[in-house]
C-alpha cells in the first residue's frame, strides 16, 4: 500500500498529544516507583497526565470523521485503568467492556 | 540457633541437628531456672514498671483503622542470655506479635533479628465501650517459639484517634503501642487523584481551545469520484464527456 502524506500520523495532532501525555504519565509512574519523585507530587501529576491523555483521545474521536476501533479500545481501556483505582466494581465493569471490545475486534 | 542447626545439619545430618537443638533448649531452661548470671528472677506475668496508661479524650464506639503497631523487646532473655545463637544482630530475636481485640485476632506482625517490631496492619476494627486489646509476642525459632511477653490496652475512655496508645507490657516486652485512625471516606481517599485528574482534563481542554486551528485538523478523506452533472453516472478521471449520456464534463 502506498503511504501518502495525508495518511501520516502527524496529521492527527490530538492523537500525538494523547500519546505524548500518556508516555509522560508512564515515565512519571516509573520514577515514582523508583522513589525518585515524592508521591505527593507524583500521584496528582500522573492522574493529571492520564486525564489529559484521555481528554485528547476523546476530543479526537468526537471531532474525527472516521474513528478507528483501536481509538475506542484505547479510551475504554484507559478509562477502565483509572476507574479500577477509584472503585473496583466500576473498574471491573469497564474492564469487562474493554475485554469484550477487544475480543469482538479480533473476529 | 538457626545457624547452628543448619551448620550441623550440613555437616552431620538432621539427627545431630535435633540433638543440638534439644541440648540448647535444655541449657536455656536451666539458665532461666537459675535466673541467669546473677540476674534477679522476674515473674513473667508481673508488669516490669508502672503500666503506662493512654491519655486521650476517649473514643466513641465505632469502626476505626488500626494503622500502626509498635513493640520493643528486651535485648536478652530474662536471665541475660541471648535470644539466638550468633553475634551482633544474629543474637537478636525474631519477634512475632499477635494482636487480638476482644478475643478476636486482628493483626500479626513479624520481624527478623531485631528487638523492635513495627508494622501497619491497616485493618478496620470495631471498638466497643469495653473493648480490650491484648498482645502476645513470641521469638520465632526453628523448633519451638519462645514466649517473649504480653501487653494489654484497656479503657477505651482514655483512647484517642491519631495518638500513640501505650500498652501495659509484661515479661520481656519493654514497650508496646498502637495507633488508631478514623476510617477514611471515599472522597478523602481519592481526593488527590480526582483533583489531579480534573486538573489534567481542564488543562487538556484549555490546550484544545487555545490551539483549536492546529489540533482540530479534520481527517483527510478521499474525494468522491467525479460524476456526470447530467445523469449522475460515474465518470473516469480523465474523461471529457459522460460515457452514458455524452454530456461534456
Amino acid at each position: 500500500m502506498k503511504v501518502e502524506p495525508q495518511h501520516a500520523i502527524w496529521h492527527v495532532p490530538l492523537l500525538v498529544l494523547a500519546g505524548v501525555t500518556a508516555l509522560a504519565a508512564i515515565g512519571l509512574a516509573v520514577l515514582a516507583w523508583r522513589h525518585a519523585v515524592a508521591p505527593a507530587i507524583a500521584v496528582p501529576a500522573i492522574w493529571g497526565l492520564a486525564g489529559a491523555s484521555l481528554t485528547f483521545t476523546i476530543a479526537r474521536v468526537i471531532h474525527a470523521t472516521r474513528v478507528t476501533r483501536r481509538e475506542l479500545e484505547l479510551i475504554v481501556l484507559g478509562g477502565a485503568a483509572l476507574a479500577i483505582q477509584l472503585s473496583p466494581p466500576a473498574g471491573l465493569v469497564a474492564a469487562v467492556g474493554a475485554i469484550s471490545l477487544l475480543l469482538d475486534g479480533e473476529r | 540457633m538457626a545457624v547452628v542447626v543448619v551448620a550441623i545439619a550440613g555437616l552431620g545430618g538432621c539427627k545431630q541437628a535435633k540433638e543440638a537443638a534439644k541440648k540448647w533448649a535444655a541449657s536455656d531452661v536451666a539458665a532461666d531456672a537459675e535466673g541467669g548470671a546473677g540476674a534477679p528472677a522476674v515473674d513473667d506475668d508481673a508488669p516490669t514498671a508502672p503500666p503506662p496508661r493512654p491519655d486521650g479524650p476517649g473514643l466513641e464506639p465505632g469502626t476505626y483503622r488500626l494503622v500502626e503497631l509498635r513493640v520493643d523487646v528486651a535485648p536478652t532473655k530474662r536471665g541475660g542470655r541471648a535470644w539466638d545463637i550468633g553475634d551482633g544482630v544474629e543474637a537478636d530475636p525474631d519477634p512475632k506479635a499477635v494482636l487480638t481485640l476482644d478475643g478476636h485476632q486482628v493483626a500479626t506482625c513479624h520481624a527478623a533479628d531485631s528487638t523492635t517490631l513495627r508494622c501497619a496492619p491497616g485493618r478496620e476494627v470495631v471498638i466497643e465501650p469495653s473493648s480490650r486489646f491484648a498482645l502476645e509476642v513470641w521469638d520465632q525459632d526453628v523448633l519451638s517459639d519462645d514466649k517473649v511477653g504480653t501487653a494489654v490496652l484497656e479503657e477505651p475512655q482514655r483512647w484517642g484517634v491519631g495518638l500513640e496508645l501505650p500498652m501495659a507490657p509484661t515479661g520481656q516486652v519493654r514497650a508496646a503501642s498502637l495507633r488508631l485512625a478514623p476510617v477514611q471516606t471515599w472522597w478523602a481517599t481519592h481526593q488527590v487523584r480526582l483533583l489531579g485528574l480534573a486538573g489534567g482534563v481542564g488543562a487538556a481542554l484549555l490546550v484544545i481551545g487555545a490551539f483549536r486551528g492546529r489540533v482540530l485538523v479534520r481527517d483527510w478523506e478521499r474525494p468522491p469520484p467525479p460524476r456526470c452533472g447530467h445523469c449522475n453516472a460515474r465518470l473516469a478521471d480523465d474523461a471529457l464527456t459522460c460515457g452514458r449520456c455524452g454530456a461534456p464534463t
